[in-house]
């Protein structure tokens, strides 16, 4: 996280709480959990300011010595802290792009505040692929000197609403959540998870945040040629990737953001769901256009009265890719060899509809998690 | 000159045109480029200065980009080196004689001129050769190109094609130093003789009207102006003419190539002393001695290794070194002292008035490879050489400084002191009436950090200050050249994000 030291520190350097809370964000810094800036005036105080300890002093004068270049950081992330004097309380407000969190110096004296910040998924393997995610966005968007760090929490189904409302009411560590949105075509509901997190989420207790996934499930995040690679000789799950690159051809490659890539979809699933169901009536309608597709599926089947009746219709408009297919992709990821995509090889993968949704996941989480080195040279 | 740009020159694709302003500074990884643009300059200048078979001097005393061959970027499409220039000028420039060969026949107006220079190379002879020449001003385009043989092949005036003036008859274009001179070898079919004219006669050949030859240069719409105000041999029919008519256009175009010679001329000698004024320091610097034997000859500036540093210094007089030794206690808190023996000569540092000197062999390595370039900039901006600053001062020609990574072997709080020392030489030249221009190709963070410092402080101004960026995607990716400014808080805008950070362990 960017933390930015408001100038009205500069005015309180007599008051404990403030010199505390300005040793501990230095330790931030120094071990290059989090980002530090602060105006010029501002840093110029603490340099001058014998209270704080020499060690803190250097790093300030650290930041100072780089402080040309590091306008661009509030150009850059869509999150910041303004760690103010006052103790008025938690707060935040829109600046242009930029959501301001204005957190009283009195939160900082306590160290969890300054630990890594609390990625909060379904499970690890999710924080591994948002990882991945994450420094692809760095690499497209050429933010060097920037990496991520986080602290992995699963939450998973009603867990991650109870372990998202258990941080979000300590008030002591900063928290980003990701929930699969759970939604099976653009206009059906959110999911329970990602319904329940939205309910209890305070929005005057800014320290935590969730975003929601703009597809289905994390599964639906993968590039096709990844699950590709993966799937490679498997007969159970090719078809699925067969099914997955034809429609990314066709005008219906929208659709792939609410497959069910797991489980794959029959026709029987929307023909049982209610007529009037955004999920029925989404893939009813894009079924309708499935002549552009050479699937399984054929388009008399949505005449068959017997498929219509909705009971005995096993038409399957595709097989799913497993439980496991994300298990299989990390560890693709997490273990590269030389047969193995490197990263610069996931990127080719991503295609612009894919792009479109790992963008802002990379945004929001480099916003929270952002890093840089450590700094050596202050010493004690 | 205002901008200055290259093409395929090694790994430039494409630089654009770079401001030069009174500091620019380049900044990029190693192999990017920056190098390769800065010592540009002194490629020009050793083109010019020295007598050549073509155009370019790719190995000169100067710098060395080998030949045509080795100095083009190897994926270049087009097998061309192109050099881009921008200078504006003002009539008063030329009314007031300080640019006396420059546009005697331009209307008063700001005139902006932009040069585009394209070399080549002869395959048959191996040698660099001028490919193309275009000239913009005030939305005029002019385009020549030439064969192996300096023969003109196509030359335009806006919509006038020059060569059909004078159809079937040989274009000759010389080159004095850069900007090619038309010469016209002229049959005349009544005479059946053969004379060499100029442009000038070839229009007045083709375009009697008396005006074509008074009337001067400008935008379109003030050449309308002037005609339809003082008739310039047109009947009344002008008064109807608008800037699209053709018969304005035919008129306009005609005027220019009535005046070209002389305007390439001038600009062929603004280039020259422009690249005249052009003083060099590049990286590898000459290692202190404890003894320099003592020669007689006359040292204007410093040459690029910083090898004649000692006897610039020997040829100081006695108030010019007080003058030197203050400017290095104040901005490098140290004193040089000289010391001649024998036929024999030593430069001497204290760290203070009063303080014991030691021989500059004796100090650390850093000082005595900043001692040139510290040197290079008191002398520019107080005394300046006789030579150059006779041409550029007079004719309010920027001298330019282009250093190589003046930072070599200083610690950050030095490198610092010569940040301050950058601006405070363009503070003294601009006292001076000196248009200094320093182009430092650097990979100081502290350099860069401490300029916002200075701006932010008000000692310095932002928009003296250019920072141009040379990145590359990938190894053998061409280079992209973008440039950040400081503002009036010091910082950076337009800056890459975690430029001189290393890869995060």
């Amino acid at each position: 996280m960017l933390l930015v030291l408001h100038d009205s520190l500069a005015n309180a350097l007599d008051q404990n709480t403030v010199l505390e809370a300005l040793e501990m964000i230095a330790l931030a810094r120094r071990e290059g959990k989090h980002l530090v800036f602060a105006k010029r005036d501002v840093l110029k105080s603490l340099l001058n300011c014998s209270a704080l300890s020499k060690r803190t002093r250097q790093v300030y004068s650290k930041i100072y010595a780089q402080l040309a270049e590091m306008q661009v950081y509030l150009q850059t992330f869509t999150r910041r802290v303004e760690v103010i004097a006052l103790d008025t309380g938690l707060s935040s407000r829109l600046e242009k792009h930029c959501k301001v969190i204005s957190v009283p110096a009195r939160y900082f004296c306590d160290s969890a505040l300054i630990q890594k910040t609390v990625l909060l998924t379904e499970n690890l393997d999710d924080a591994t692929l948002y990882q991945t995610i994450t420094q692809i966005y760095l690499k497209w968007n050429k933010l060097k000197g920037i990496a991520i760090l986080f602290e992995a929490y699963a939450g998973g189904g009603s867990t991650t609403e109870k372990a998202y409302q258990l941080i979000q009411d300590k008030q002591e560590r900063f928290c980003l959540c990701l929930l699969d949105s759970d939604k099976k075509s653009p206009n059906s509901p959110l999911g329970n998870t990602a319904k329940g997190v939205k309910k209890i989420d305070n929005s005057n207790q800014p320290l935590c945040e969730y975003l929601i996934l703009g597809v289905r499930e994390i599964e639906n995040l993968i590039p096709t040629q990844l699950y590709s690679l993966v799937s490679s000789g498997d007969i159970n799950r090719m078809p699925s990737v067969h099914f997955l690159e034809q429609l990314e051809k066709t005008s219906l490659a929208e659709a792939r953001k609410y497959l069910d890539i797991k489980n794959g979809l029959k026709l029987n699933d929307i023909l049982q769901a209610s007529k009037n169901s955004p999920f029925s009536k989404d893939w009813i309608n894009w079924l309708k256009n499935v002549s552009a597709l050479d699937i399984a599926i054929k388009k008399t089947c949505l005449k068959n009265k017997a498929c219509l009746k909705g009971k005995n219709c096993d038409c399957i408009i595709t097989t799913g890719l497993g439980d496991k297919i994300l298990e299989a992709v990390i560890k693709v990821i997490e273990t590269p060899t030389k047969d193995q995509p490197t990263q610069q090889k996931i990127v080719e993968m991503v295609d612009p509809l894919l792009k479109a949704e790992w963008e802002p996941i990379g945004e929001m989480i480099t916003a929270w998690c952002c890093r840089t080195s450590r700094i050596s040279t202050a010493s004690n | 000159m205002d901008a200055f740009g290259i093409e395929n020159l090694r790994c430039l694709s494409d630089t654009g045109l770079i401001e030069l302003k009174p500091l620019t500074i380049l900044v990029g990884q190693n192999s990017s480029g920056k190098s390769t643009f800065l010592r540009a300059l002194p490629l020009l200048r050793q083109s010019v200065e020295s007598r050549t078979t073509g155009p370019m001097l790719w190995y000169g005393r100067l710098v060395d980009f080998g030949s045509f061959h080795e100095a083009i970027r190897s994926e270049a499409e087009q097998k061309e080196i192109v050099f881009k220039f921008q200078f504006n000028f003002t009539k008063s420039d030329s009314r007031e004689k300080k640019i006396p060969w420059l546009f005697p026949y331009f209307l008063p107006e700001k005139l902006s001129i932009s040069v585009i220079l394209k070399v080549t190379e002869d395959l048959k002879q191996g040698m660099t050769r001028m490919k193309e020449c275009h000239l913009s001003f005030a939305g005029h385009q002019i385009k020549m190109a030439f064969d192996n043989e300096e023969k003109v092949i196509s030359f335009k005036i806006n919509d006038l094609d020059v060569l059909s003036l004078a159809e079937n008859q040989p274009f000759d274009a010389k080159f004095k130093y850069l900007m090619p001179s038309i010469e016209i070898n002229y049959f005349d079919p009544e005479t059946e003789l053969t004379e060499r004219k100029s442009l000038a006669e070839i229009v007045f050949l083709n375009y009697p009207p008396i005006g074509v030859a008074n009337l001067a240069v400008g935008s379109s719409q003030a050449m309308l102006a002037n005609i339809q105000k003082n008739a310039h041999g047109v009947d009344n029919t002008s008064k109807s003419w608008t800037v699209n008519s053709k018969i304005f256009k035919d008129f306009r175009d005609q005027a220019i190539a009535y005046q070209l010679q002389d305007l390439l001329r001038g600009i062929d000698e603004y280039l020259a002393a422009f690249t005249a004024s052009i003083n060099y320091i590049g990286p590898v610097r000459a290692t202190a001695e404890r003894y320099y034997r003592i020669q007689e000859f006359a040292v204007d500036e410093i040459d690029s290794q910083g090898k004649n540093l000692a006897m610039l210094l020997r040829n100081f007089t006695t108030e010019e070194g007080q003058q030197f030794a203050e400017w290095t206690r104040k901005y490098f808190d140290v004193i040089p002292t000289f010391q001649s023996t024998h036929g024999h000569f030593a430069i001497k540092l204290a760290e203070k008035e009063g303080k014991t000197a030691f021989n500059l062999a004796d100090t650390g390595f850093g000082f005595s490879q900043v001692l040139p370039i510290i040197t290079e900039l008191w002398r520019l901006s107080h005394q300046a050489s006789q030579a150059s600053q006779h041409i550029a001062h007079s004719a309010r020609l920027p001298l330019v400084f282009a250093i190589e990574q003046p930072e070599l072997h200083l610690h950050p709080s030095l490198q610092a002191k010569l940040a301050d020392t950058f601006l405070a030489t363009i503070e003294a030249a601009r006292q001076a009436n000196i248009d200094l221009r320093l182009i430092i190709e650097t990979h100081s963070e502290t350099i860069i950090n401490r300029l916002g410092h200075r701006i932010a402080n008000g000692d310095a101004k932002r928009q003296d200050i250019t920072v141009a960026i040379f990145e590359k995607e990938e190894a053998n990716a061409p280079a992209q050249v973008t440039t950040a400014e400081y503002d009036d808080e010091g910082f950076l805008t337009n800056w890459p994000f975690g430029f001189f950070e290393p890869d995060i362990i």
